[in-house]
């Protein structure tokens, strides 16, 4: 299998920068790497025959309302349009997540697109996790508007990104584009200095679903 | 700045949207139109002061197509919809 080489190869250094508060970082920031990412796109608003598909492929029904993600088992199935969610998951040797996904809705009015090498996912997490998205993505990310498995793509300084709540610390999974996710990195690192920030390593961010 | 209620999202902020242009215009039938109609089509808009149906393309979201109400001197956005449903008050096309 060719080895992946995550686009922050050289950007992203484990330590902790800026300057922390008394209580200690702000902001843990790092990047989940080994993720099966799928795309499943009902054609034609006939969402109803591929949400079925899409738990007999990956064990998890996506929610029923907009803007939410269903999680279990390590998988997560995000919402990210109407009729259009992101399946993920770790990756595991002998079990490819697009091919069942692609198996189980090869009768439905579906698109399949295997997406793990076109999107790196950062998490960011921490008591100030939340003002430091807020300077540079227009979403109300308060509890109270975005609790935990509401996701939601927007833009996170001027890179569209899917957001997702992970839990309530807060932490936030952000899924960008492969060749925004440096920049996107550098304007986390940057924006997160006044509060201290903690960039940690890959493995230590592994599934956690 | 516009808060624009996504029909499937919510209420989003304006710099998540791309105009889109006017939404009650009707393409002519390829079949029989005239040059004129197609120029009219293309060219020539209304300045309509007041409620204004407009499409907008939810394109750092849901990247959905959506219809708009939206009053052209106050900024007001009465109704939102899917692209191919009608707004509220408004006649469906066929």
């Amino acid at each position: 299998m060719v080895e992946r080489r995550s686009a922050l190869e050289g950007a992203a250094r484990p330590g902790d920068f800026g300057t922390p508060a008394a209580g200690g970082p702000g902001v843990i920031l790092g990047e989940r790497r080994s993720l099966a990412i799928v795309q499943v796109a009902a054609l034609g608003e006939r969402d109803a025959a591929v949400r079925g598909g899409i738990a007999a492929g990956c064990g998890v029904a996506p929610a029923a309302e907009a803007s939410r993600a269903a999680r279990g088992g390590g998988t997560a199935v995000l919402w990210s349009g109407p009729g259009r969610w992101l399946v993920v998951a770790a990756e595991q040797p002998g079990s490819d997540l697009a091919a069942r996904l692609e198996a189980a809705l090869a009768t439905a009015p579906a698109v399949v697109t295997d997406l793990g090498h076109a999107r790196t996912v950062l998490r960011v997490s921490g008591p100030s996790a939340r003002d430091l998205l807020a300077k540079g993505c227009p979403l109300d990310l308060h509890l109270r508007t975005f609790p935990v498995d509401a996701c939601a793509h927007s833009l996170l300084g001027h890179a569209g990104t899917l957001i997702h709540a992970v839990d309530a610390v807060p932490s936030f999974d952000l899924y960008l584009a492969r060749s925004y996710a440096r920049s996107a990195w550098e304007w986390i690192e940057e924006s997160a200095a006044e509060y201290g920030c903690r960039v940690v390593a890959p493995a230590d961010l592994t599934g956690s679903g | 700045m516009l808060l624009i209620p996504c029909p499937f999202c919510g209420p989003r902020d304006q710099i998540e949207f791309t105009y889109g242009g006017d939404a009650t215009l009707t393409r002519p039938d390829p079949a029989t139109a005239s040059e004129e109609a197609w120029a009219a089509y293309v060219y020539l808009r209304d300045n309509p002061k007041g409620p204004h149906s407009e499409y907008w393309h939810h394109h750092a979201g849901c990247r959905a197509w959506i219809k708009v109400r939206r009053d052209t001197l106050t900024h007001e956005i009465s109704a939102s919809a899917a692209a191919t449903a009608p707004l509220a008050g408004e006649a469906g096309k066929p």
